[in-house]
């Protein structure tokens, strides 16, 4: 296969993964249907996420704060 | 150099640090602890909401009833062993092993142990009206959630149990004393985010 070929196969697929993405439900959460769950779902990612970096936070901000 | 202990260390020019910690090891120890509690709390209560938003009814229409007013009075009592838990560690700060201290963590001792005889309660009633931990999900994340809210109070109680015997025989220090402390805050501090989420739902 030449370069050019190879090239064009790359460039294609990834206009083809660009173009034809769609949403993925990869848990049984997601495909229930019900807006209320895929909204709990989305909470509790964010809830996750951001409760170990405020505990961090909050406790660096003691720290810092105490010895003040 | 081994014989030297930290408090005579000095840097190499000879000065010595007047670095004080800003925090006990005790208290930075347990605010670690509880980090990985409230990670584990937050997880529970995550799988509680995903599962209770992807239900078609919730709570199951066949299943009791939580007992809300007699929780909200539990509450209360557990927001009053916070209460005299801070007085006490005020205390022990003002006349470390005055009278005050002792009496305090005696009624934060005994207001815990009343919430989980209440809760206890409540658990014999639920179990004699249906509600276990197999009849549903929402029996299984009641006992598991609350379940675990309850033994983590029972850790506390012993906790201050063990700083009031240090406290007796003077042997109680303020690090330990704050480490308590923090500990029966978090559990106070974490029961009303589950009081609203599962027994209001």
């Amino acid at each position: 296969m030449t370069r050019k070929a190879t090239e064009w196969i790359r460039r294609t697929a990834i206009v083809m993964a660009v173009f034809s993405a769609r949403a993925a439900f990869a848990c049984s959460v997601c495909a229930t249907g019900k807006e209320e769950a895929r909204y709990a779902y989305y909470g509790t990612t964010a809830l996750l996420s951001l409760l170990p970096l405020c505990m961090i936070g909050g406790i660096v901000f003691f720290i810092i704060k105490k010895s003040r | 150099m081994s014989e030297m202990r930290y408090a005579e260390a000095s840097y190499p020019d000879g000065s010595s640090s007047d670095r004080r910690n800003a925090l006990s090891n005790g208290a930075l120890g347990m605010l670690i602890f509880i980090a990985a509690e409230l990670m584990f709390f937050a997880s529970l209560v995550s799988a509680y909401l995903v599962i209770s938003a992807g239900a078609i009814i919730w709570p199951p229409p066949d299943q009791p009833r939580l007992p809300v007013a007699l929780t909200g009075f539990n509450t209360l009592v557990l927001f009053a062993s916070a209460y005299t838990m801070f007085r006490a560690y005020r205390s022990f700060g003002d006349d470390a092993y005055g009278d005050g201290t002792r009496k305090l963590m005696k009624v934060t001792m005994l207001l815990g142990t009343t919430f989980v005889a209440i809760q206890s309660f409540e658990w014999a009633q639920l179990l004699s009206h249906g509600l276990t931990f197999t009849s549903s999900q929402y029996g299984a994340f009641f006992y598991l959630i609350i379940g675990t809210h309850a033994l983590h109070a029972i850790g506390a109680i012993i906790g201050i149990w063990r700083a009031y015997h240090l406290l007796k025989t003077r042997a109680l220090r303020g690090q330990t004393l704050m480490a308590t402390q923090l500990f029966w805050f978090f559990v106070v501090g974490v029961w009303p985010v589950l009081y609203l989420l599962v027994y209001w739902a």
